[in-house]
Formats: C-alpha cells, structure tokens, sequence
C-alpha cells in the first residue's frame, strides 16, 4: 500500500509538473485515521496529501461528472476496479472523454468497512467492505498506467442475497422489500455517487411536472428506489456505492444485482463498465432474444 | 445519590411505558433508532441514533389536513397531531441541547409552531449522560458537557462498577445506572417508581475525551469576511450534495410543505428539505439564487455558524457528529471549521 501511495505521488507530481493534467482525483487523510476521503490535487506542491491505504473505498468516477476542464485539458484519477468501471460507464454515456483522463490504474485487495465503527473498535482489524467481496473486478478494466501487479477476483458474496430473497414466498418479499423501503429517507445519496445516474436533471427535481412527490412514505420511497433501479438496469457497475452510502443500510445492490442476474440469463453473461465495445443487452434488439409474450 | 441495578433498567422502562408512550434507543441492523418500547426489547446504548430526536418533534412527515371535494363544496379535516404524554429514553446532551436550538426556531421570535408545541409539551426527557465519545464525537468543541444533562427531566448515568477482576466485568450484568431529576416532572415520575431504585455510594464514571476538537473563537467575525472565499470553491468539490448531513443533523430544520391528491381528495403535508438539494432554492420564474454546489454548501455552513448566531445567540451545532460518521465522503463540519480557521483572508 505504502509502494503503491508512493508511485501515485511521483506520478502525479510529474503529470502536474509537466501540466499534462489540470487535476487529480485521488484520496487524502480525513479526520480520523480510518476515513479516507477523495481529495482534489491541483499543483505540484500538495501532492505530499495524496494517500493510498484501507479505507479508500469510495468510487471516484462520479466526480468526473463535474469536473470542468477547458479544451485540451486533462484530468487525472486513481482508478480502481470499480472506479475504472465507472469510467467506463460515463466514456459509454458520453459523459467524459477518454482522451481527456490520464487513469492511475490501481488494483484493489478490497477495502475495510468503516460504516458501524464503535470506539471500542480496533481500526486495524476491520472487516471487508460488503461491495469488495462481491467484486468481479477488482482490476482496473482501463487505465494509462498500472501500479501494482493484477490481483484474482473472488466475488463470493455476489448473488448471495439475491438468492437469500429469491427463496423467500412472494408475502415475504413484499414484506421484505417494504421493510426496506420504509427505512429509506429520501437523502437521494445513491443517486448522488452512482456513476450510471449520470442525468444532468433528475426527474426528481422537476417538481412542477410531478412525477414524483416528496412523501417520505412507503410507496413514494418505493417509486423512487424502484425507478431508479429501472433507469440503470444494464448499465449498473456493480460497484456498490448506494449501498455503502446510504445512511439507512438500505439493501439497495440487492435490487441491481437481480437485475444483473436476471439479464445473465436471459441475454447471456454480460459485465456493465468492462469493455468499450460490448454492445449493451438492454439497447440492442436480437430476432433470437427471449420472447415470453408471444 | 439514586440509582437503579442494571438488571432492574429494562422493568423501570416497562414501568413508565404504562404511564405513556414510551421511546427508547433500540438497534435495528447497525442503526439505532427511537422506537416505541415494547416489553422484552432491548436498549441500545453503546451508540447514538441513527436519526436524531428532532424527528420526534418535528417529524420528517407530518401530515397537516386532509380535504375532500364534494361538488361544488369542500370539506377539510385538520390533522394535527393530539398525542398523550410521552417519554423519550436515553437522549444524549447533544441531542437535548438540539432540542433547545430548535425550541428557538419553533417557539421563539413572535410565532409558535402548534404541532411542535404540542409535542414539546407532552414529551418528558430522560437522558443518558454520556462517559465514552463514539468516534466522531465533537460536542464539548461547542461548549457542551456530555454529561450535563441540561434541559432534561430525569438524567441517567452509568456508575462505576466495583473491582471485580477484569474477567466478571465483562461477564457480569454491566454498570448500575445513576438517576437523578431535574424538573418536578422528573421528581414526580422518580417518586412513582421508587421501587426500582435504591440509594449508592458509587460515582458516576467520568467522560473520556471527544476524539475531535475545533475552536470557534472569531469563528463567525472570520466568515463575514469570507462570502467570497475560494475555499468554499475548494471544500465543496467534495461534496456529492445528498441530503444525509442535513436529515441526520439535529439541528437542521428546514421543510417543505407539499399535497398529494388523488381524484377527490388529498392531504397536505410538511416534509424535512434540505439546503443541499438542487430545487431548494429555484424559484418559480426559473431563477435560481444558489446554482451550483458551491453557493448551496457555503449556505449549510454560514447557516450554522454565522447567520443562526447572529439571530439566536448561539452555533447551529452540537457537536453530535453525525455528519461525519454518516457522509459517505467525511465532509463534516470540524473540518470545515478546520479550514476556515487556516484561511487567509484577504482584508480589502
């Protein structure tokens, strides 16, 4: 980890030096030793904040997002396996350019969960975040250069709860999901740092049209988790930030991944944010795909 | 002093929850939440609660009437709320002096909030002094002691267990519980159940230091010079503008008020907002005064330690830390103090 924060900060210290780069997007120390926050590097000089350790969890390709860069310029980002994905989703939805990013591509062991931490808790012996042990890719899927040497994926947790809630009776589904959705409180965090939920205007904010009331009840919480499901159907990372993020410990990557599951089987095993030139299940029309209507 | 035997904490809250609706901290997943206590559940103190108690005041929904259209005519049914007394278990001195701030908002300056007052009113406060911070614990940087129990009627806290060797401790039923009162309510409900609680010797267990501190001296004659910093630039990037920092503060208090119809008839209703989302301030003409994240989160924080001072004397924080054990990128308020201290700020 120590080698690893080591190269990020020579090479960023020569990208910025060299102004091939406006900014980078990488982590820094926050308040307290186990919070790892993304930090935004713009000389030279401040490149001694820049950090690579166990709790740098967070997905950092949202942020692109917002970045403004003028013609010509560049931004550089650390790049996980699941920020490369989002990469990958937002150069998809033509929200960023390949050509404007120079990707520190780091491969990740998964990160520690930091979420329900007592002071009684020993922050060097923290468990695995949820998201990493249900990752499929832990190794950046694009990047400019490469810190450290591939690691193997062992996404053992992947469909685990999936299939928890596929056994259950369709009352205790219904029982199940509006227990989750009632806890939700409209903070709209899962929105926020998913890379698929790229719309410049949510339709949540357009408030004159209505399409969504501002109820915190169950059936409008349920209104929104669902369409918001619906909207990244296909396009989800699986990186699972909603579910990191949300304050509630909604069980909200439960919702993607049984989509993702359902698409593998319906129109065979596809990986959103992978590769460039896939084309998307869910865009494309096969004379052959599944036809249960008929 | 009085205390109550560990053993006994669990009848003592059976006891009051006879007498009134009775809310106390019980875990759900990680969270804790204030719910309505229920024999044989049980507490949770080690940490605070997910949602602070000002939900228990000023709810995130709270429906206001509801009306029907009946031809030509109307007809309209008030809904506020008419509870019966209440008791509210274990609120930390945070989150008791959260509800004093608000008490200004809602109750002070000309106008009283009905539906506050109400519950204001009603609700008796037992709180839980606190002698361990969690980890991202402030509150004695806002000039709060934890273990002051201000403003509350009944104050619990734990007592210092006897030297049993390390291993019993752990083992055994856990700290006796002081109690003391602090209103005649608190006295009243005190007396009643004097069954459960018995005289000691034993002391309360001091409070270990917060793990965060920030000073806010000239904090808010420092901001006045600071509206068009480019730190605000700078922090906010960070920031992802959800709602979370604002829902989970305890001092936050922002709301909408907003109808749902449906045909013939509808209710109207008042919902938690928050400052950092993006129609907070868009206008009906389509103008928006605060366009970009970074006029919205210079807002949250001049609000909380600029304009409320300025109006009520005192900074719209307790220190609770909330913010920053919730946000998914740690951007709290000691760090934002933390910078506005390193500032420089350009005197023209």
């Amino acid at each position: 980890m120590k080698k690893i924060e080591e190269m990020i900060k020579k090479q960023v210290y020569d990208l910025l030096e060299k102004e091939e780069i406006k900014c980078f997007i990488g982590f820094e120390k926050g308040q307290l030793p186990f919070y790892s926050p993304p930090a935004f590097i713009t000389e030279a000089g401040q490149i001694e904040r820049l950090i690579w350790d166990d709790f740098c969890g967070a997905n950092l390709s949202k942020y692109l997002l917002n970045a403004v860069v003028k013609p010509g310029e560049k931004i550089g980002l650390a790049a996980k396996g699941c920020d490369s994905r989002g990469i990958l989703r937002l150069i998809q939805d033509n929200q960023v350019k390949r050509e404007n990013l120079i990707i520190l591509g780091v491969p990740c062991r998964g990160m520690k969960d930091v979420s329900n931490l007592t002071v009684e808790d020993n922050f060097n012996q923290l468990p695995t975040m949820e998201k990493c042990l249900a990752c499929t890719n832990p190794n950046p899927v694009i990047y400019d250069f490469l810190l450290d040497e591939k690691v193997e994926a062992n996404p053992q947790k992947r469909f685990l709860k999936v299939e928890e809630v596929e056994k259950l009776t369709l009352d205790d589904k219904y029982a199940f999901w509006s227990g989750e959705f009632e806890k939700c409180i409209r903070c709209y965090a899962c929105r926020n740092i998913c890379p698929a939920c790229n719309c410049r205007s949510c339709y949540l904010e357009q408030h004159r049209v209505g399409w969504h009331g501002k109820a915190v009840e169950l059936a409008e919480n349920a209104n929104y988790i669902l369409t918001r499901a619906i909207h990244v159907a296909g396009r989800c990372i699986e990186c699972g930030e909603c579910e990191r993020v949300c304050p509630a410990e909604l069980s909200l990557s439960t919702i993607n991944k049984k989509i993702i599951k359902d698409i593998n089987s319906l129109f065979g095993e596809y990986n959103a944010g992978v590769n460039l030139e896939d084309k998307q299940p869910l865009c494309y029309y096969h004379s052959d795909d599944p036809d249960e209507f008929r | 002093m009085k205390a109550i035997k560990n053993l006994l904490v669990p009848q003592f809250i059976d006891a009051l929850a006879k007498d009134m609706h009775l809310l106390a901290p019980v875990k759900k997943g990680n969270n804790v939440y204030f719910k309505t206590w229920q024999s044989g559940m049980e507490l949770e103190w080690r940490r605070n609660s997910f949602l602070p108690p000002k939900d228990l005041f000023f709810p995130q929904m709270d429906l206001l009437y509801k009306y029907s259209i009946l031809g030509q005519n109307g007809e309209i049914q008030e809904l506020t709320q008419s509870e019966g007394p209440r008791a509210i278990v274990g609120i930390r001195n945070c989150d008791l002096k959260s509800i004093t701030l608000l008490d200004k908002v809602f109750l002070s300056e000309g106008f009283e909030d009905p539906a506050y007052r109400h519950r204001r009113d009603n609700t008796v406060l037992i709180a839980y002094n606190c002698s361990k911070p969690q980890p991202a614990c402030f509150c004695t940087s806002l000039g709060i002691n934890p273990q002051g129990g201000e403003g509350a009627d009944l104050v619990l806290f734990e007592l210092e267990q006897e030297d049993l060797g390390k291993e019993e401790k752990f083992s055994g039923p856990g700290p006796d519980y002081g109690i003391e009162a602090r209103t005649p309510k608190g006295e009243e409900i005190l007396k009643k159940q004097r069954d459960y609680v018995h005289d000691t010797h034993k002391k309360a267990v001091p409070f270990q230091q917060c793990p965060l501190s920030f000073g806010t001296d000239g904090i808010l004659e420092k901001l006045q010079e600071m509206f068009e910093h480019s730190l605000w630039d700078d922090l906010s990037k960070r920031c992802l503008r959800c709602g979370i920092c604002t829902y989970v503060c305890p001092t936050c208090h922002c709301f909408d008020i907003q109808g749902k119809n449906a045909g013939e008839e509808g209710f109207k209703y008042r919902c938690w907002d928050s400052c950092m989302f993006s129609d907070y301030t868009l206008m009906a003409g389509g103008h928006d005064p605060r366009p970009t994240r970074m006029e919205r989160f210079r807002n949250r924080f001049l609000h909380k330690l600029w304009f409320y001072k300025e109006r009520y004397g005192e900074f719209l924080c307790t220190g609770c830390g909330r913010c920053l054990s919730k946000c998914p990128v740690h951007l709290d308020i000691s760090y934002v103090a933390g910078k506005i201290k390193e500032a420089v700020v350009d005197v023209r």
